[in-house]
This record gives structure tokens, C-alpha cells and sequence, in this order.
């Protein structure tokens, strides 16, 4: 069965290569813009996301899809098309993720994925500042009496079969020279069921897949995350390398969603304050004081209806991950950086 | 021994004394019998605690659910939707269950011998575009929903049956190509066969979405429920044909020599007299493939595509009702035992049917 599927993961990598190797070839996005000027003709954004990750995207009650990756995709066709509904929603696998990117398939990547170099360098993916930092580390029952990674000594780890995750333990325990005993699970639904049936005494992943586990157990107070990352996640949008009108565009957007945080522009008062603030950074960035929307090729009223889709950062995070939400994230890293996070706009002028 | 003596044993049925005397003797009988007894009572008295007694069946929130420890069916309730239509949207969903109902419908329907007549292949073809057209809409009256809101059970049902009933003429072209005089008609169907049974379906699925888009000069505007359309035909076209050589090599050469004597032409020798022959042969193979091919739709997941397992998939991720693998894993198990087992039936009354007619 290990067999089988390192096979065909491996057989997929071939596929993703030959893929990719032709979408070099093809003659596509020779000139900049192409991909935006098709996303303005059909008047219609193919945005690539995730299939059922929990607070990122999946089905909502009515099956629509949610989360705050559908968020971004919704802020693109509002920015862009001046309507979140304009977005074709694209499920794809993280297998076939980036080379659907690569095929002009879908326009918008945003589908929980770490940026990291070779993504960038050799797939020609074009990340975005991140719109969740998410880390590496280890969840453990509270009656295990553990307060930090370093004092795991001797303990069995539940760890998910073929991802970085075994690479990043073997390091961490390695490093600070402890012993340790890997359990190694094929799926995470059976990392789950091990780590709650107390087969491990720690729990290994990304700290918002731990929660989102924590929380489908109900007693979430019986068992530690610890904050401490061994290694960091940043998730962020993406487009593909050759437009840089949609990559400024994708780029922008972000940057505006943390920014009207910052200045307390919310879905409930966008509208509002767009005519009447004084203040003068509210102006420009809500298109008053015009510029904005011209040096991006947007309307200048491109925020309001990005923030009037959505909200700002901090709603969606909310809603999506936060505490109005069955995740209940805490802001942690994601937090604004005026208050003690990693989140941050370059400034909007 | 002669047919009389083989139904006279048959109908010995075994005493209580013999099941006794097997199970508990010599001693180790004994022992493993008990221990095997153990093992299972154990485990069914665990199911049923789990499914039905510490169950919840009408809890109105998880926490509900999980205050009581057992199976929490209210998920299902609560959820159902999201399995057996993904996205599609809710106002619509008469939709969709009409096209199930309508392909299950034609489905059984074609396993009644008195009704193979030429008007069912005709309405094959019109459930085909009737259920596009019911899916997609873009008439008055029926709104426009683009495929990547399709998702759940139409997909599964829809994939796999056209599936297998596009597949089944090419597949018949297939294996008499194989059969065939003619050295690069052989060789052609002989390669075809050979390079997609060596091909994992997930490999062929993985190709037609990422892939066609990049050869073909319109491959972009194929649309990826089509696409893994034509894949699924493709691959289990190779499957099908293997089957249905396999009933052609088992008709007696005697049957094509005395029909040709009789001086029918080549191809109503093979349409009249051996392909008949042969398809009867090859029925229980033919069911086989087509009970594979349900099961491997689950594999559409890999390119996107959002079939029943999907659904289950999407249910429990979407925050409420987290972490109730084992209540959807096993409503999907449920539905594709129900659909395998119907098939399954179908076939066995099928060859009785056929058995009955050659005595």
C-alpha cells in the first residue's frame, strides 16, 4: 500500500512536471495583462481553492462555499469586476493545485499554500503577503503535564504519513537531542482518531489543522497547542508568473483588507465613511481622494467594494477562524502588528 | 458425477449435530470456535452501543452529539444536503434529484431482457442530454449553474453510468478489433487496451485535466466534468473490451463456420450469431467492470470534482460539524453498497434468466 502510493504520487510528480514543462512551452501570457484582460472578458474570476479544509474553504449549510480563502477570492471580483459573486470557485486538489495555476485553468490560487522559494523560483507562482501565518507544532492533553516542545522527551508522536511534517519532527527532536517514538498515520482523520484515543502522547501539524481537530473534540480546554512553531507556514494567494497587472491587483487587495483594519473601516460602516470621514489616509484609501484605483488600472471606489464584499481583515478572520467561529483561532500571528502580529500593510498611497 | 447426484448432495442439509461436531471437535475446534465467537460478539455489542444505543438521533447542536458519546446521526440530518449535492444550489435541488432518478430509473429499467429493443439505446441518448440540460440549465424557467456547482450524488451516478454505456459500443469495436485480419486495426486495438489497462485510472483522470487543456487547440474550453467524462469511457472502454473478448474466444468456433454456411455475410455472422453468444458469456464480467466503475469515480476527487465521497468530505469540514468522520464515511459506504448490491442482484437474475432460456 506504501508502495502503491508513493507510486503514484511519484507518477503524478511526472505528470505535474510534464504539465508544467508544457505550459512553458505553450504560448500563453506572453504579454502582460492577459490574464486579467480575460478574467475582464468574461467578466468572471476562476479562483482555486481547497477542498474541504475547515475555515479556509468548505461548505457552508446551503452549500456555498467558506472561508477565508474564499474571502480573498470574493475581495478579487470586487476589486476587479465591482461584484464578489463573479467568481467561479474551482476545487483543486493539492496535488494539481499549481499546475492548473500554470495552465491559465485558474486565474487566483488561494488554497491554504505556504510560499515558499521553489514556488515561487521554479513553479513561477507569485505569492502575495500572507493572509494566515501558520506554523508547525505539536498539540498535547493538559494531564500530560507538558508547558513546551522542548520537555517532550521520550514521547510518541502522532505525525501524517509523506508530508514535511516527518522531516520537521525528526529535525526538531534531533536538534535538542531528545529520543522520541514517530506513530506515522496515512490520513489525518486517523492521526485524529490515535491522538483522542491516546495512542500518542503528542499531536503533530500546522497549529490551524490542530485547532480545527481541538475543536471538533468539544473540550477544547483539556488539551495545549503549544505557540511555539518549529517551522513556519505562511499561506498566501497566488497567480501565475506574466501578468503583472493581476499579481499588483491580488497583491493590493491583501494589503487593503489588513489596512482598513488598521483604520477601523468595517463591512457595516465602509459606506459611510467613504463619504464622510476627514481622515485623510481613510480618504485615499477609500478612493475620495483619487489615485489609488489609477495606478492599480481599478475604480477608485475598489476598496469600498472589496471591504463592503467581505469586511476587513479582521472580520473575515473572525468569522472564518476566530472566535465567531467553531475554530476559535486565536489572532496569534495573524494578529495587526500594532497589536503584537505579523500582520502588516505596505502603506496604500 | 451426473447433474441428479450433484442436486441429491445439495440438498442434504446439514443437522445442528454436524455444525456441533464441526465447530467444537477435536478440541482446538472448540477453542478457536469460542475465541472467534468472543472476538465478534465483542465487537458487535460495541457497534450497536456506538450506533444505536448511546446514539443521537435528533440533537439539535455537536456538542449534543458529543455529550452523549455514541454515533451522531443528527449530522447526517443536519448535513445531507452538502453529500448529496455539494454545491449545487439548494433551491434547485429538485434538479439534481430528478437526473438520479432519472438515470437509476433507466438503469434498472435496462436490466429487463423484455426491453432491450432499439428504443432503449435511443433513450439512453436523451436521458445523456435530457440530464445535462436538466443540470446545467440556461432554459426559462431553469437558472444557469455553472458545473463547479455540481458535486454529490449526480455526479457519481451520472459519471458512472454514461460511463459504462458510452464505453459498451466502443468497447465491443475494441474487441473485435483485437479479433480482427487486418494487422494495423489488430495492432491499434491491441496497443490501446494494453496502455490503458497499464495506466492507473488516477493517472488517466490526472491527464485529462491538467494535460488536454495543454495539447488540444480548444482543450481550455472542454469543460472538467466532461473531461473526466471522456476519461472515464476511455479507461473502463479498455476494461469493457477485455470482458467482452473474453465471451467471443468462448463461442465455439462452430457457431461463426455453421452461420457462415449458411451464407450469411461477415457481419451479421458476428451481429446475429456470435456477438449475442458472447455478450450473454460476458455479462457477469460486464457487471463486474461496471461495479468497479462506481467506486472508482471516488477518484474525480483528485482533479477537483466533488462526487458523494466528496460531499461526506465537505460535511464535516465545514466547522459545525467537525469530526464526525465515521457517521459520513459510513452513510457514503451505505449508498455505494446500495447501488452495488441492486447491480449485483440485476446481473445474478440476468444470467438465471439467460440460463433458463439455453435449457
Amino acid at each position: 500500500m506504501n508502495a502503491f502510493r508513493r507510486t503514484s504520487a511519484n507518477l503524478l510528480g511526472c505528470i505535474a512536471a510534464i504539465a508544467a514543462a508544457g505550459a512553458l512551452l505553450a504560448p500563453v501570457d506572453a504579454s502582460a495583462g492577459k490574464v486579467m484582460d480575460g478574467i475582464r472578458q468574461k467578466g468572471n474570476l476562476v479562483c482555486g481553492v481547497g477542498q474541504a479544509v475547515p475555515g479556509f474553504s468548505a461548505p457552508a449549510a446551503n452549500g456555498d462555499l467558506a472561508g477565508i480563502d474564499i474571502d480573498f477570492c470574493k475581495s478579487m471580483a470586487a476589486a476587479v469586476l465591482g461584484d464578489a459573486t463573479k467568481v467561479t470557485y474551482r476545487q483543486t486538489s493539492y496535488s494539481d493545485r499549481f499546475v492548473l495555476l500554470a495552465s491559465g485553468e485558474i486565474d487566483v490560487l488561494v488554497h491554504d499554500t505556504t510560499t515558499t522559494l521553489n514556488r515561487e523560483g521554479a513553479q513561477k507562482a507569485r505569492f502575495t503577503s500572507p493572509n494566515y501565518f501558520d506554523g508547525y507544532t505539536f498539540m498535547v492533553a493538559k494531564s500530560l503535564g507538558v508547558d513546551s516542545p522542548d520537555k517532550l522527551a521520550d514521547a510518541t508522536v502522532c505525525i501524517l504519513q509523506g508530508s514535511t511534517f516527518e522531516v520537521n519532527t525528526e529535525n526538531f527532536f534531533k536538534s535538542r537531542g531528545l529520543k522520541y517514538t514517530p506513530l506515522v498515520l496515512g490520513t489525518w482523520e486517523q492521526l485524529d482518531a490515535a491522538f483522542f484515543g491516546g495512542r500518542c502522547d503528542a499531536f503533530g501539524g500546522n497549529y490551524g489543522n490542530l485547532a480545527g481537530s481541538r475543536a471538533a473534540h468539544g473540550n477544547a480546554s483539556d488539551y495545549i497547542i503549544f505557540p511555539e512553531f518549529i517551522t513556519l507556514e505562511p499561506y498566501a494567494p497566488a497567480v501565475y508568473g506574466g501578468d503583472d497587472e493581476l499579481f499588483l491587483t491580488a497583491r493590493w487587495v491583501m494589503f487593503a483588507l489588513v489596512e482598513a483594519e488598521r483604520l477601523g473601516i468595517t463591512q457595516a460602516n465602509v459606506k459611510e465613511m467613504a463619504t464622510s470621514s476627514t481622515n485623510p489616509e481613510i480618504q485615499q484609501l477609500l478612493g475620495k481622494t483619487p489615485g489609488n484605483g489609477k495606478d492599480l488600472g481599478l475604480p477608485e471606489d475598489w476598496v469600498v467594494k472589496v471591504v463592503s464584499a467581505v469586511g476587513n481583515y479582521g472580520e473575515s478572520f473572525e468569522r472564518n477562524l476566530g472566535k465567531s467561529s467553531p475554530l476559535m483561532l486565536d489572532r496569534g500571528l495573524n494578529a495587526l502588528w500594532t497589536k503584537g502580529g505579523l500582520m502588516y500593510a505596505a502603506p496604500l498611497r | 458425477m451426473s447433474d441428479l447426484a450433484i442436486s441429491a448432495v445439495v440438498r442434504q442439509r446439514p443437522t445442528i449435530a454436524k455444525w456441533m461436531g464441526a465447530l467444537f471437535n477435536p478440541w482446538p475446534h472448540a477453542l478457536v470456535t469460542i475465541l472467534a465467537a468472543a472476538v465478534v460478539s465483542y465487537g458487535a455489542v460495541e457497534l450497536v452501543r456506538w450506533a444505536v444505543i448511546d446514539a443521537t438521533f435528533r440533537a439539535a447542536t455537536p456538542d449534543d452529539c458529543r455529550a452523549a458519546g455514541g454515533a451522531c446521526w443528527s449530522m447526517l440530518r443536519a448535513r445531507y444536503n452538502i453529500i448529496l449535492f455539494g454545491s449545487y444550489p439548494p433551491e434547485e435541488y429538485w434538479r439534481p434529484t430528478a437526473t438520479v432518478l432519472l438515470v437509476l430509473g433507466l438503469l434498472v429499467a435496462s436490466g429487463f431482457r423484455t426491453l432491450w429493443k432499439p428504443w432503449l439505446a435511443f433513450a439512453w441518448v436523451a436521458t445523456m442530454i435530457g440530464s445535462a440540460v436538466l443540470m446545467s440549465g440556461g432554459l426559462p424557467g431553469l437558472p444557469d449553474v455553472p458545473t463547479s456547482k455540481w458535486g454529490g450524488l449526480p455526479l457519481t451516478v451520472g459519471l458512472s453510468a454514461f460511463g459504462i454505456i458510452l464505453a459498451l459500443p466502443l468497447s465491443v469495436l475494441i474487441a473485435l478489433g483485437r479479433r480482427s485480419q487486418v494487422g494495423v486495426v489488430k495492432r491499434f486495438c491491441d496497443a490501446y487496451v494494453e496502455i490503458v489497462r497499464g495506466l492507473p485510472l488516477l493517472a488517466v483522470l490526472f491527464v485529462a485535466s491538467t494535460l488536454l487543456p495543454l495539447l488540444l487547440p480548444f482543450g481550455g474550453n472542454v469543460d472538467t466534468v466532461l473531461r473526466a467524462q471522456i476519461a472515464l469511457v476511455l479507461f473502463q472502454a479498455a476494461y469493457l473490451a477485455e470482458a467482452i473478448r473474453s465471451g467471443l474466444e468462448a463461442v465455439p468456433r462452430g457457431q461463426s463456420e455453421a452461420a457462415a454456411s449458411l451464407g450469411l455475410p461477415d457481419g451479421l455472422v458476428s451481429r446475429l450469431v456470435v456477438l449475442p453468444q458472447a455478450f450473454r458469456i460476458a455479462l457477469p464480467a460486464i457487471i463486474n467492470t461496471f461495479i468497479e466503475s462506481i467506486k472508482d469515480t471516488t477518484l474525480i476527487s483528485v482533479i477537483g470534482l466533488v462526487d458523494v465521497l466528496g460531499g461526506a468530505r465537505g460535511a464535516i469540514a465545514d466547522g459545525v460539524w467537525m469530526g464526525f468522520y465515521g457517521e459520513a464515511y459510513l452513510a457514503v459506504g451505505a449508498a455505494f453498497f446500495a447501488f452495488c448490491f441492486i447491480l449485483s442482484l440485476h446481473s445474478r437474475r440476468l444470467e438465471e434468466d439467460f440460463a433458463r432460456e439455453r435449457r
